[in-house]
C-alpha cells in the first residue's frame, strides 16, 4: 500500500474537535463493562481508525458515538451539544452511521434505500427539498461513488454482502453529515473497492472537512491511511495518536498476543 | 430523487373508485327478502336495501381496518406473519365474549338499576369483544417493551403466548356453557357480520377507522426507514420509541373498530398487505392507502358471498370461513412463488 499518497498531505492540518467522548462508560446487562472510562477527541478533516482485538468494545464505542446506545456514564458532545439528549432528527444531521451488516426487512430497491439517507436533511428547518440543490442529484452521485449505479433497480435481497455494504455507505453519503461512523466498512469488500473507499473517504475528510471514524481489523490499512489511530483493549483506551506512533510492536504485541515486526513501513505478524 | 418519488395519484384514485364500485355491486347482490332462497341482482326495496347497506358498510369498515392494522403491524414488527390476531387481540376478544356468555346474565342483572349501562350492552357481543380485545392489547403492549421501547421480537412472542393462554381460557369457559350455547361461540370465533349491527356502532367504528387511517398516513415515510435495523433507523433520524408507540396504538384502534362490527376475522389483515406489496412495491406510504382499500373490497365480496349462499350451507357461514379458505391457499401460493419478501 502506498504510504506517501501524493493526493493527500501526510498529516492533516491542526483541526478542531468534531466529536468528543468524555469519561464514557457503557455496560450491557449483567456483564463486564464494554466501554470503560474512555476520553477521546475526534477531529474535523481527519480519518480516525479504531482497532483492537475481538470483544475489546470497538463496535459498542461506535454505537455510543452514533447515539444509538445511551452511555451509563459520561458524555458525548458534537458541535457543543450533548448528542445523547439530541432528538434523532437533529442528531442525524450531525452523525451518520454504517453498521457492519446493514439490515433491510422489505424488498426495497437500491436507489430507494440510498435515497432514504436524506430523511433528516429533507426535514431540517430552512432546508429546501433535495431537488432544489444545485449540481448532480446526490442519490445518483452516491451510487456512482460506491459503484452501485448499475444495481439501482435491484432489490436488496438480491445483493451480495459487499454490495449491501456499499449501499449502506452510499446512504450515509447522501445523509451528508459532518461526522461519519463506519463499522468495518471494508470487511466484505474486494481489494479494488477497499482502496476506492479509503481514497474517497479520505478525500471527503480533507475537502469536505468531515470527521471520518471507522472500525477496522486491518492494522496495515490503519497504518497506511489513518491520520490517527485509537487502540482499544479490554474496554479501555490503550493508545491514541498518529498511526506510526501508535501502531508499533511495543504497543501491539501485548494487546494482540502476537510477534510484530515492521518491514518497509509494513507490519507483519507471527504467532508467539 | 426523493424517497420513492411521489405517490402514484392515478393508481390511488383508481383503487378508490374500484372500492366504491364494488360497494355498489355488493349492495345489488343478495336474496330478495330475508330467508329467501333465490339470489337476485338489482336494487330491491328500501327495507332490504337498508339491511344490505348495514352489512356492506360493516364489511367495508371491518375490512379497511384490518388492512390498515396489517400494514402497521407488519411494518412495526418487521415480520411477514404479523396481523392483528398474531398479537393475541382476537383471542382477547373471544375471551371477552365467552365471559359475557357465561356471566352476562349475572352482570346484566346487577346493571338493572342503571339503564345507561344496560343500553351500552344492548349491542350483544360487541362491547364485551371490544373490552377483551383492548385488555389483551394492553397486556401485550406492557409485556412487549424493553427499556421503555416496543421491541419487535418481545412483542410478537408475548402476543403468541397471550393468544395461547386466551385459547385455553376460551376452552375452560366453554366447558361452563350449556351444550346449546356452544355453537354460538364457534361461529363468533370465525367472525361474522350481521345486518343487525346498530347505527351507533357503525358510526363509532367508522370514526375510529377514520382517525386511525388519518394518523397512519403520516407515518408511512418513517416506517420505510424503520425497516432497517434499530441502529440504522436511529442514525437516519427516526425516533423509534414514538414511531412504534404510534403504529401500535393506531393498529389497536383499527383492530378494535373491526372487532366491534365483525368479530375476529382472520387472514384479511395478513394477506392484503402482502398482496399490495406484490402489486405496488414495499413503500409504506402507498401500502397504508392501498391495503385498507383492497381489504375492504375483499371482505365486502366475501360477506356478499356468505350472505347470498345461506341456502347452500344450512344457514349462513361465518365470513371468516371464506376469508380463511380463500386467503390461506392464496398466501401459500404467494409463499411458493417467493412473492413474500425475503
Amino acid at each position: 500500500m502506498d504510504h506517501n499518497n501524493p493526493d493527500f498531505p501526510s498529516q492533516a492540518p491542526a483541526a478542531e474537535i468534531a466529536l468528543a467522548a468524555d469519561d464514557l462508560h457503557f455496560q450491557y446487562a449483567s456483564s463486564s463493562p464494554a466501554v470503560d472510562g474512555m476520553t477521546v477527541p475526534f477531529y474535523t478533516g481527519e480519518m480516525t481508525m479504531i482497532v483492537g482485538p475481538n470483544g475489546s468494545g470497538k463496535s459498542t464505542l461506535l454505537q455510543l458515538l452514533s447515539g444509538h446506545l445511551t452511555p451509563s456514564a459520561g458524555t458525548i458532545t458534537a458541535g457543543g451539544r450533548n448528542i445523547t439528549r439530541l432528538n434523532p432528527l437533529k442528531r442525524a444531521a450531525l452523525i451518520s452511521y454504517v453498521p457492519q451488516a446493514p439490515q433491510v426487512s422489505f424488498a426495497y430497491r437500491v436507489q430507494d434505500i440510498v435515497a432514504m439517507g436524506s430523511w433528516a436533511r429533507d426535514r431540517a428547518p430552512g432546508e429546501k427539498v433535495a431537488g432544489d440543490r444545485p449540481g448532480a442529484d446526490p442519490v445518483v452521485q452516491a451510487m456512482w461513488d460506491q459503484d452501485i449505479h448499475a444495481l439501482a433497480q435491484r432489490t436488496y435481497d438480491e445483493l451480495s454482502a459487499g454490495e449491501r455494504q456499499r449501499v449502506a455507505i452510499a446512504r450515509a453519503l447522501v445523509q451528508d453529515s459532518p461526522i461519519m461512523l463506519l463499522d468495518e466498512p471494508t470487511a466484505a469488500l474486494d481489494i479494488w473497492h477497499q482502496l476506492e473507499l479509503l481514497h474517497h473517504l479520505k478525500s471527503l475528510a480533507r475537502s469536505a472537512h468531515k470527521a471520518i471514524i471507522w472500525v477496522t481489523h486491518d492494522l496495515n490499512h490503519a497504518r497506511a491511511h489513518a491520520d490517527r489511530v485509537l487502540i482499544m483493549h479490554e474496554a479501555k483506551l490503550a493508545a491514541h495518536g498518529p498511526a506510526h506512533q501508535v501502531l508499533t510492536p511495543e504497543i501491539l504485541e501485548p494487546i494482540y498476543r502476537v510477534h510484530v515486526t515492521v518491514q518497509d513501513g509494513k507490519l507483519t505478524f507471527l504467532r508467539c | 430523487m426523493k424517497t420513492f418519488g411521489p405517490l402514484p395519484a392515478k393508481g390511488i384514485v383508481l383503487a378508490a373508485l374500484l372500492t366504491l364500485l364494488i360497494f355498489a355491486l355488493c349492495l345489488a347482490i343478495g336474496p330478495g327478502a330475508p330467508g329467501q332462497q333465490s339470489i337476485s341482482l338489482g336494487f330491491p326495496g328500501w327495507d332490504i336495501l337498508q339491511l344490505r347497506l348495514t352489512r356492506v358498510a360493516a364489511a367495508a369498515i371491518a375490512g379497511g381496518a384490518l388492512g390498515l392494522a396489517g400494514v402497521l403491524l407488519q411494518g412495526l414488527l418487521r415480520n411477514p406473519l404479523a396481523d392483528p390476531f398474531v398479537l393475541g387481540i382476537s383471542s382477547g376478544s373471544t375471551v371477552g365474549v365467552m365471559i359475557w356468555i357465561v356471566f352476562g346474565d349475572v352482570l346484566l342483572h346487577s346493571f338493572a338499576g342503571q339503564p345507561w349501562l344496560m343500553s351500552f350492552f344492548s349491542d350483544g357481543q360487541s362491547i364485551p369483544a371490544l373490552a377483551g380485545a383492548l385488555a389483551a392489547t394492553l397486556l401485550v403492549f406492557l409485556l412487549g417493551r424493553r427499556k421503555g421501547i416496543l421491541e419487535p421480537m418481545t412483542l410478537i412472542l408475548s402476543g403468541v403466548v397471550i393468544s395461547t393462554i386466551g385459547g385455553a381460557l376460551v376452552m375452560l369457559l366453554n366447558n361452563m356453557v350449556p351444550y346449546g350455547a356452544r355453537a354460538d361461540i364457534l361461529s363468533y370465533m370465525f367472525g361474522y357480520i350481521s345486518e343487525g349491527t346498530s347505527r351507533t356502532l357503525l358510526l363509532t367504528a367508522s370514526i375510529a377507522l377514520g382517525l386511525a387511517w388519518a394518523g397512519a398516513l403520516t407515518l408511512g415515510g418513517a416506517m420505510n426507514i424503520a425497516s432497517f435495523s434499530d441502529a440504522e433507523a436511529h442514525s437516519l433520524g427516526i425516533k423509534l420509541s414514538s414511531l412504534r408507540l404510534s403504529a401500535f396504538a393506531l393498529a389497536a384502534l383499527a383492530t378494535a373498530a373491526s372487532i366491534t362490527v365483525a368479530g375476529p376475522i382472520g387472514f384479511v389483515g395478513l394477506i392484503c398487505p402482502h398482496l399490495c406489496r406484490g402489486i405496488f412495491g414495499p413503500d409504506h406510504r402507498q401500502l397504508l392507502i392501498t391495503s385498507p382499500l383492497l381489504a375492504a373490497i375483499f371482505l365486502m365480496l366475501a360477506d356478499t358471498f356468505v350472505r347470498s349462499t345461506g341456502a347452500w350451507f344450512n344457514g349462513e357461514l361465518p365470513v371468516g370461513v371464506i376469508t380463511a379458505l380463500c386467503g390461506g391457499p392464496f398466501f401459500l401460493y404467494l409463499l411458493q412463488r417467493r412473492r413474500i419478501w425475503m
